[in-house]
């Protein structure tokens, strides 16, 4: 056996030695170095394989996959985990800030929404002819409410969408001037609130008849 | 096959329809690669073509 048969029999089966292998190993410290090396590789690579997860093809077929045990795998989860941490972290953080923009956002009340709200209604309190009772009481019906038509002449009529709900509004003629009435849920219900150009009133309802409170409206 | 499944040189070329020189080629390279990756100073390589043995 030759320098290269031997090394080609070493580093491709360095466990089994045949006679003519070991005479040539006798007379070559470096091939028998070489066998040394090979044959402590070659222990590794069992003990490494025994502990891998093997995946062996199925039955007729040769093909085998190995998955290699080496210490990055520890490495990468610690990794992968600080970055799944850190993403948790962040969303942690971001839906906290979503809950205090909400929470301790500016409340207006009531009056002040409804004093923004009309100032886009603003025919409401200039129009001079008085709608239909059939238009006041479809817009009423809208919301769920009836009106007696024998209060004042409604001049204004609309249904606008007010905090969630639809709430009628109307727009009447009173000698101290005009007035505004909207007709919100008994919870939104508050005192009410004076204007500039006039009064603005909140219409109670009881039952199912909706009556405007002059009272209110001056 | 060699290490796991303890089969021999011959059995190994037997199953892959190889000759036992490419068997022994292949293996040795292999060896080769995990000695580099080692950090070992990989041996020469093996002869060139298989089964020419």
């Amino acid at each position: 056996m030759n320098h290269n048969e031997a090394r080609l029999h070493i580093g491709g089966d360095p466990h089994t030695v045949p006679p003519e292998l070991t005479e040539h190993l006798a007379g070559c410290p470096e091939c028998a170095q070489f066998q040394r090396e090979m044959t402590v590789l070659d222990d590794n690579i069992r003990r490494a394989l025994e502990k891998a997860p093997l995946s062996v093809a199925p039955p007729g077929t040769t093909a085998a996959t190995v998955t290699p045990i080496t210490n990055a795998p520890a490495a990468q989860r610690r990794k992968r985990a600080n970055s799944w941490s850190g993403w948790a972290l962040a969303a942690s953080v971001a839906a906290i800030s979503m809950i205090a923009v909400w929470t301790l956002r500016p409340n207006d009340s009531l009056a002040h929404d409804v004093v923004a709200h009309i100032q886009y209604e603003s025919t409401s309190w200039s129009s001079k002819e008085p709608v239909t009772p059939a238009e006041v009481k479809e817009t009423l019906a809208r919301a769920g409410v009836a009106i007696d038509m024998d209060s004042d002449k409604v001049m204004y009529a609309h249904s606008c969408l007010f905090r969630g709900h639809v709430v009628p509004a109307s727009g009447r003629q009173h000698p101290t001037g005009p007035g505004d009435c909207h007709g919100p849920s008994s919870r939104q219900r508050e005192a009410p609130h004076e204007l500039s150009r006039g009064r603005h009133v909140w219409c109670d309802h009881s039952g199912p008849t909706w009556k405007p409170r002059r009272d209110h409206a001056g | 096959m060699q290490v796991l499944g303890g089969f021999s040189t011959a059995e190994i070329a037997e199953e892959l329809s190889l000759s036992s020189t490419a068997v022994l080629t292949r293996l040795f390279r292999a060896r080769n690669k995990l000695r580099t990756m080692y950090g070992l100073t990989p041996a020469p390589d093996a002869p060139d073509g298989e089964g020419v043995l």
